[in-house]
């Protein structure tokens, strides 16, 4: 096979691969870039792993590491970065490459230099590329000859060197460089195949940098082009950003019709939605991209916070169980415990509460912040009765001092300052939280707490005091 | 040019796809089978010869009845938008590079394979279904062809058009006349495959015609 970059190329991809740390390949002289590069193949079937492993053995690919399942894959990508990644897009265990490629995109383990490439039977996978925003560098549809996957990764190394510039400048947050970096390569000819690339990095990259309105123009421009779904979708971002929200639900709306499979839609939508109140749309919505990706723990964990705020407090404690149980190797976080005792306080299974107190309790709350701290000593005193007055006593010491409380403690601090007949607090922080910027996601739940004390009336004087004051602001 | 083949009656084709479909898997199983006879055949030093032969021979006649078969689907996936077009920008360099590796894999004759012009742009289409139809129609232009089959791609206007042009005797009257002649499943997908290609309102087409100096032209043209 003749090599598959030019003399220039891979020049420019050998200094790149000698400023890291040694990989395990030594860098000796080499006639094909191909020969230096460290392959991870990720795949759980043993016949398409030893496929692939032969494809880039042909190709000249030397160093070939083997990941069998997303865990594994994991594991092996933070001790030792590869150069290429070449995922099946099915990988068992009911997970797939594309929720092993967010997880690594959200948690920031993937540097924007490495090649991902997704390889998949499934014709509808492309369905799922041309929609969500974290996308692959490429795909390889099966079957498919090893010169196919060799020009699928030389594209890919091409363009990663490309935009290498960029991907310094807004990996070290310096956007203006990285927007003024695109604008400069959009003038030059080379960059032609890249100008989408160029537009969509560009949009990213002013919402990265809090640009919202320019970001939103950015959007805009792509969406006159081809309404692309993750067009939309950064648009609805925008106009959620600026608190456009009917806009921005609408918006989303049309990015799920288009794309029933852009399960990120999803998220967003139920994030507007819960900041507009509507804990009911949010949580149906998040139900529904939960049954179709069951292994999404993160949305499941949203998908029971919102059930509980939207009273629904069996559905909460089923999806919490299913967390606990599922995604909790090492024992239950401070987060997932507390969690698992408001539902059961909501559902007034006190012993449930006080197990799951009894494993918040045994995880390290050294290092954990003010909120959380109150939030934890707040269910307690809750569960303990008569005797948590003590303790309730001492953390309203913390809770005066924190000047905006997240909804979630807000609820905590509610919910303990009734139990102990602190109506002063309660109403202060009621009143704090329907007169700032969370009122409308702060609502539902607040409300819930003050009907249980059957104290509707006075929740809806404060409310309107509330309103009144938002008013004249 | 003329416009190109009509669907054909779309009565008949749940009931058709229905058994096209279980067909198919039967052939995929029974190559999957006979390809572990032939595994343990090469592996055996008894195995007779002509044995192997024309065990090589029944695999190459499943396959392509199984693809074939395969094919049929694709087009009914196509005309129930089950299937619909996955709209991605695509240089078009790489489409020309992508397609030709793919034809010359899959080419017959001895024709040569000719990447004329490719204008450097990027087209917001479907790559893998125009890649498809335009592998399957330079390797059907490679059946025909006397000498070369050339694959251009031109922007004209909001356009890009499409061309593979071979020099063998061209197109038979009945298929430039736009009646479905039996075997052309993949100008079918192709027709749809152009059409399935919407932007701003605008459809592609696939138009097929013969050259002046008598080869067959088949021209995608996209919005």
């Amino acid at each position: 096979m003749e090599p598959l970059l030019g003399a220039d190329e891979i020049l420019s991809l050998q200094r790149e691969v000698k400023r890291k740390p040694a990989p395990g390949a030594a860098f000796k002289d080499t006639v094909t870039p191909f020969k230096e590069l460290r392959f991870l193949v990720i795949e759980d079937q043993e016949a398409s792993r030893k496929t692939l492993k032969m494809c880039i053995q042909s190709m000249g690919g030397f160093s070939i590491e083997i990941a069998v399942s997303h865990g594994d894959a994991i594991f092996r990508i933070k001790n030792n970065v590869p150069d290429i990644i070449i995922c099946d897009y099915i990988l068992g265990d009911g997970r797939t490459g594309q929720q092993l490629l967010e997880e690594l995109r959200h948690t920031a383990t993937l540097p924007n230099r490495v090649v991902f490439l997704m390889v998949t039977a499934e014709r509808s996978y492309e369905q799922v590329v041309s929609a969500v925003e974290l996308t692959p560098d490429d795909y390889v549809i099966k079957p498919f000859s090893p010169e196919v996957l060799g020009l699928r990764i030389e594209k890919a190394v091409q363009k990663k060197l490309a935009f290498r510039t960029y991907y310094d400048l807004r990996e070290a947050h310096q956007f203006d460089e990285a927007v003024q970096e695109l604008d400069a390569m959009l003038a030059r000819d080379q960059a032609k195949p890249y100008k989408y690339d160029i537009f969509r990095y560009r949009a990213e990259t002013l919402a990265d940098a809090g640009c919202t309105d320019e970001a939103q123009r950015a959007y805009e421009d792509i969406i006159r082009i081809h309404p692309f779904p993750w067009a939309k979708a950064g648009l609805a971002r925008m106009l959620h950003r600026k608190d456009r929200l009917p806009e921005a639900r609408a918006t989303v709306d049309e990015v799920i019709a288009m794309s029933p499979n852009y399960f990120e839609a999803y998220d967003l939508k139920a994030a507007i939605c819960s900041d507009s109140g509507d804990y009911a749309e949010a949580q149906k919505t998040l139900a529904h991209a939960a049954e179709r990706a069951p292994r999404n723990w993160s949305r499941k964990r949203t998908l029971s916070t919102v059930a509980l705020h939207n009273g629904d407090f069996e559905t909460a404690t089923a999806v919490m169980r299913d967390v606990v149980v599922n995604d909790a190797a090492g024992g239950a976080s401070l987060h997932d415990s507390l969690n698992m005792a408001r539902c059961a306080l909501a559902g007034g299974d006190v012993e449930a509460a006080k197990a799951a107190m009894h494993a918040a309790a045994k995880t390290n709350l050294d290092n954990v912040g003010d909120a959380e701290r109150v939030e934890f000593e707040c269910v307690l005193a809750v569960l303990e009765g008569a005797a948590g007055a003590a303790r309730y006593e001492r953390i309203c010491r913390t809770i005066v001092r924190l000047s905006e409380l997240p909804v979630q403690t807000a609820v905590d601090v509610a919910r303990a300052a009734l139990a102990f007949y602190d109506r002063q607090t309660a109403d202060r922080v009621i009143e704090q939280m329907l007169g700032g910027k969370q009122a409308r996601l702060a609502f539902q739940p607040l409300l819930g707490i003050y009907k249980l004390h059957g104290l509707e009336e006075p929740f809806r004087k404060i409310q309107n005091r509330a309103a009144l004051k938002r008013l004249h602001k | 040019m003329t416009p190109a083949l009509a669907p054909p009656d779309e009565g008949f084709i749940d009931v058709l796809a229905s058994g096209v479909h279980d067909t198919k898997n039967t052939l995929f199983d029974a190559l999957s089978r006979i390809d572990a006879v032939r595994n343990t055949m090469a592996a055996s030093a008894a195995a007779p010869t002509e044995s192997v032969t024309l065990l090589d021979e029944a695999y190459v006649a499943v396959e392509r009845s199984a693809e074939r078969l395969a094919k049929l689907l694709s087009a009914y996936r196509l005309i129930r938008r089950e299937n619909p077009v996955v709209l991605l920008p695509t240089p078009l360099g790489d489409l020309a590079e992508y397609v030709r590796l793919r034809a010359a894999a899959e080419w017959q004759g001895t024709a040569a394979l000719v990447v004329g012009p490719v204008v450097d742009d990027v087209w917001i289409m479907d790559r893998e279904l125009i890649a498809d139809c335009l592998v399957n129609a330079l390797t059907n232009a490679a059946r025909y062809a006397g000498s070369k089959v050339t694959l251009e791609l031109r922007a004209e206007s909001d356009w890009l058009s499409i061309t593979v042009v071979d020099d063998g005797p061209g197109y038979a009257r009945e298929v430039i006349g736009g009646r479905t002649p039996s075997g052309s499943i993949g100008l079918f997908i192709a027709d749809k495959v152009a059409n399935l290609h919407e932007r701003n309102g605008q459809r592609g087409t696939l138009a097929l015609a013969n050259g002046p100096a008598g080869g067959a032209v088949f021209t995608l043209t996209l919005p």
